[in-house]
């Protein structure tokens, strides 16, 4: 691995862990787990997670198979890619372990 | 029937109400922040009865659903042409044409359709699909490259194209909700009583979106919600109201961020630019 490669590999990682470079002003409360409730994230699996409030958040989630988006908008990052959601949706995606989650 | 004559006596007061100026001294915290501010003086009240007519003043920063497929095109140029300088042999490309247009386009159909501030206004389908999209592309994955290649290329200085299609890509994340305005809360209070005398409890427009968001297709009480729910948004005009309300939280927010959304723009022209020089 190129020194280059490295160092955009580690920046990489330090933001999936203290926060996604997203482009907006801290938000007043970050992103956190909450109890589920239709207004929140569901992310759906056998043991579901619910999450609120703007920010962005390492996860550890398996076998996520389902989302409803409540009045969240963001971007779920999982193996199968980056999925992006908008506000009252729901939907089924492929079964897959989910490393981050951003809301805006 | 024209909405002056479907007013009832309740809400034309609620009207005047707004419009004599409850607002003298009141304070709001849009973003759900520490910080209060003023509420913004208003212009007439707007009366909207069709979405088509729920415009903003930030609209005219936002892209519309081409101009975020132009950015998604020229993003696939540039990403491939740093994945062959970097040496990669992965390959990248965005879900089907058809698949990006859905999502994108519900996006930006949603700033009309949906708010955080007045909740659903789909006047034309609420009567056959309740509170369900026409065309509803749920999600949008795009799809991964390897770890290296991903953070090399995909994030090319920041700029996600997709994220474009949303109001929070603007500069700290686009104007405010004024979720607390005292015209938008008697608003929303006149909107409530009008789905109480129709036989549905909400005492927040966005409840029913909560409620129905997962049950498609839509079921029968779903129609009637939805129904009841938009009737009332026009005998009320709340939709109006809360879009002339924003009109002056947007009006601050363009004043206050104008060398910023100067620089949004120019973000996007020198993106499109870098990606018309591949081709």
């Amino acid at each position: 691995m190129s020194i280059k490669r490295k160092i955009i590999s580690v920046a990489a990682a330090v933001a999936i862990a203290g926060g996604m470079a997203v482009a907006v002003a801290a938000p007043a409360q970050a992103i956190n787990r909450m109890a589920c409730a239709s207004h929140n994230l569901n992310l759906v699996s056998p043991a579901t997670t619910c999450w609120g409030n703007a920010g962005s958040v390492s996860v550890t989630l398996y076998d996520v198979y389902y989302y409803s988006s409540g009045n969240n908008e963001g971007i779920i990052y999982g193996g199968l890619g980056n999925t992006y959601f908008y506000r009252w949706g729901a939907a089924s995606m492929p079964s897959q372990y989910v490393f981050a989650i951003t809301i805006w | 029937m024209r909405l002056s004559t479907r007013l009832g006596l309740p809400s034309a007061l609620l009207v005047v109400a707004v419009l004599c100026g409850c607002t003298d001294g009141a304070e709001v915290s849009p973003n759900n922040d520490e910080q209060s501010i003023p509420e913004p003086p208003i212009g007439e009240i707007r009366v909207v009865t069709e979405p088509a007519a729920a415009t903003r003043p930030i609209d005219e920063y936002l892209l519309d659903t081409q101009g975020v497929l132009e950015l998604v095109q020229s993003h696939t140029l540039q990403v491939a042409r740093c994945l062959k300088d970097g040496g990669y042999s992965e390959t990248f490309e965005y879900p089907s044409q058809d698949e990006v247009v859905g999502f994108v386009a519900t996006v930006v159909d949603d700033r009309r359709l949906r708010s955080l501030l007045w909740g659903f206004f789909d006047v034309e389908n609420a009567r056959t699909l309740g509170y369900q999209r026409e065309t509803a592309s749920g999600a949008l994955t795009v799809p991964a490259l390897g770890k290296e290649a991903s953070a090399e290329c995909m994030n090319l200085e920041g700029f996600d194209p997709i994220k474009f299609a949303f109001d929070k890509s603007l500069p700290d994340a686009g104007p405010p909700v004024p979720v607390e305005d005292s015209r938008v809360r008697a608003a929303i209070t006149a909107w409530a009583q009008c789905m109480s005398d129709h036989g549905f409890n909400y005492t927040d427009p966005l409840e029913p979106l909560n409620e129905f968001q997962s049950e498609s297709p839509a079921s029968s009480r779903q129609i009637a919600t939805a129904t009841a729910d938009v009737d009332c948004k026009i005998d009320t005009n709340l939709v109006g109201i809360a879009v002339t309300v924003e009109d002056a939280y947007d009006q601050v927010y363009i004043e206050q961020h104008s060398a910023e959304l100067e620089e949004y723009r120019t973000r996007i022209d020198d993106f499109l630019r870098a990606g018309a020089a591949l081709e």
